[in-house]
C-alpha cells in the first residue's frame, strides 16, 4: 500500500525541524517540507495532493484565508491539520480536519497523529505476513536446494516456469533468506531436505 | 583524536588502515595526521562518512586521486581478509560447538560462511588484480597528458554491471547469515557467544557496505570520467 504523505509547513525553521523529527517516529510515512511564506503555500498544497498537510496557524491570515475556504475541508482531498498553541483550540479555523497541540509530550502527539491517519486513511486489512511456508512451497524449496533450476522445477511440477518464480518470491518473502545457499541451510536446518540428498 | 574514538569506537580500525593506532594522547586529529603523513582532508570525509551514513559528500570525495582512494580502498580488503574474516570464522567454529551442540546440522552453517567468504576473497582478488591497477593506470594516462602510444586498455573484460551485481549477492549472503542465526538456528546453548558473532556479522556488514558505497559512488564514476575525457583526447588528434 502507498505510504501516507505529510507536508509540513510553517514559517520557522525550528518548528519545522522539530516536527520532522517527531514525524520520523511514526513507521512508514513520507514526510516533505517546506520553509514557507504564505503566498506559495496553497497552489504547492493544490499541485502536489499530499495526504496531510501540519501546518503552523499564523499561516492562515486574514489575506489567504477566504482562498482556503475555497478549497477545505471539502474539494481537495488533502487533510489540512493544525498546529497551534492550547489557547488557539477552542475556535479554530474551519478548514482544519483536525489540530495538534504544540504543548502536548511527545508520545501524546504520536498517538494523535496514529489516529488521524487510522481516520483518514483506513488500513486495507493487510494479510498478515505469516513465516509458515505451505506445503507447495516447501515442495519448490527442496527443489531449489537441491539444485534444479526454475525450468526445471516447474517440468517437474508440471507448472510453468513463471508460477516457480512466484513461489520462489513467496519463500523469500516469508522466510527473509534471499540467496540458494541460505535456503539450502533453512531447508537442512527443518528437515526439508537429507543432508545426504545434497551431498550427492 | 581521542574525543573522535569516544564518540565512535569502530573508527579505530578506520584508522588502523591509515596506520594509525591508538595511544595517541591528547594530540589533536591533524596533528596524528601529520606526523603518520596522512591527508588529513581525506582522512576527515572518510571518518565522517562512516560515522554518519547520511554523510556522503560525493563530489568531494571524488576530489581526491584515484591512488589515495585505492589505498584506501586495499588497506580496507587487507583488514577483512587478514583479520575481522579469520576472527569471525574463529568465533562461528566456537559458536557451533558450543551454542548449538544438539543440533545435528549446525555445521552447515560454517559451510554456508565459508562459501560467503569464497565469493568475498574472489571479488576482492578481481579488485586487487584488476579494477584497481586499471584505474591507476587510467589516472596515470590522464595526469601524463599525453598522447599514450597504446590504446589504453577497454575495462579488461570485466564490465561495471557484473561487478555491482556481485557487491549485491556478496551482501545477500551475509544478510542471510544473519538472519538464519537470528530466526531459524535453535536458542543458543551459550547466549553470550552468539551476540558477539552477531554484533561482529553486523559491524562487518556495516564497513563492508561503507566500502562499496566508496567504490561504486566514488571510484567508478571518477574513473568512468576520465575514461570518456581520454576517449576526447583521442578523438581530437
Amino acid at each position: 500500500m502507498r505510504k501516507p504523505t505529510f507536508l509540513i509547513a510553517a514559517r520557522s525553521y525550528i518548528i519545522l525541524k522539530g516536527l520532522d523529527f517527531l514525524l520520523k517516529e511514526i513507521e512508514d510515512i513520507e514526510i516533505k517540507w517546506v520553509i514557507a511564506d504564505s503566498n506559495n503555500l496553497l497552489s504547492k498544497i493544490i499541485n502536489e495532493e499530499p495526504d496531510f498537510v501540519i501546518l503552523f496557524s499564523d499561516l492562515i491570515t486574514s489575506k489567504n484565508r477566504n482562498e482556503f475556504q475555497k478549497y477545505f475541508p471539502d474539494i481537495v482531498k488533502t487533510r489540512l491539520i493544525c498546529l497551534c498553541q492550547s489557547s488557539e483550540t477552542g475556535n479554530l479555523e474551519k478548514i482544519y480536519s483536525d489540530y495538534i497541540d504544540l504543548n502536548e509530550d511527545k508520545i501524546t502527539i504520536i498517538r494523535k497523529l496514529n489516529r488521524i491517519i487510522d481516520i483518514y486513511l483506513p488500513k486495507k486489512s493487510v494479510p498478515s505476513k505469516s513465516s509458515e511456508i505451505s506445503e507447495r512451497e516447501k515442495n519448490i524449496l527442496r527443489n531449489v536446494a537441491l539444485g534444479f533450476t526454475n525450468k526445471e522445477i516447474g517440468e517437474k511440477l508440471f507448472i510453468s516456469t513463471h508460477t516457480v518464480i512466484t513461489h520462489r518470491k513467496n519463500i523469500t518473502h516469508k522466510l527473509g533468506i534471499k540467496t540458494i545457499s541460505g535456503l539450502t541451510v533453512y531447508a537442512i536446518l527443518n528437515n526439508i531436505i537429507a543432508v545426504e540428498e545434497i551431498s550427492k | 583524536m581521542a574525543e573522535l574514538v569516544h564518540m565512535n569506537y569502530l573508527l579505530v580500525s578506520v584508522m588502523n588502515r591509515f596506520g594509525i593506532r591508538l595511544g595517541f594522547g591528547d594530540k589533536s586529529i591533524s596533528q596524528v595526521c601529520k606526523e603518520h603523513s596522512v591527508n588529513i582532508d581525506f582522512f576527515l570525509e572518510i571518518v565522517n562518512s562512516f560515522h554518519d551514513k547520511d554523510y556522503f559528500p560525493q563530489k568531494h570525495l571524488q576530489g581526491f586521486s584515484i591512488q589515495l582512494i585505492i589505498d584506501y580502498l586495499s588497506k580496507t580488503h587487507r583488514y577483512y581478509l587478514d583479520e575481522k574474516i579469520p576472527e569471525i570464522e574463529k568465533l562461528i567454529d566456537q559458536m557451533i560447538i558450543e551454542c548449538y551442540s544438539h543440533n545435528e546440522h549446525a555445521h552447515f552453517l560454517k559451510t554456508f560462511f565459508i562459501e560467503y567468504v569464497n565469493e568475498l576473497i574472489s571479488h576482492i582478488k578481481k579488485e586487487d588484480e584488476k579494477v584497481f591497477p586499471y584505474s591507476i593506470n587510467i589516472e596515470n594516462q590522464f595526469l601524463n597528458k599525453k598522447e599514450s602510444e597504446n590504446q589504453y586498455p577497454t575495462s579488461s573484460n570485466y564490465s561495471i554491471k557484473e561487478y555491482l551485481s556481485e557487491h549485491n549477492n556478496i551482501e545477500e549472503k551475509l544478510f542471510d547469515l544473519k538472519n538464519i542465526i537470528i530466526k531459524y538456528l535453535p536458542s543458543p546453548e551459550n547466549q553470550a557467544l552468539c551476540s558477539k558473532v552477531l554484533s561482529d556479522l553486523f559491524n562487518l556488514e556495516k564497513d563492508i557496505n561503507d566500502h562499496s558505497r566508496i567504490e561504486e559512488n566514488v571510484l567508478i564514476p571518477k574513473v568512468k570520467l576520465m575514461e570518456e575525457e581520454l576517449s576526447n583526447r583521442q578523438k581530437k588528434t
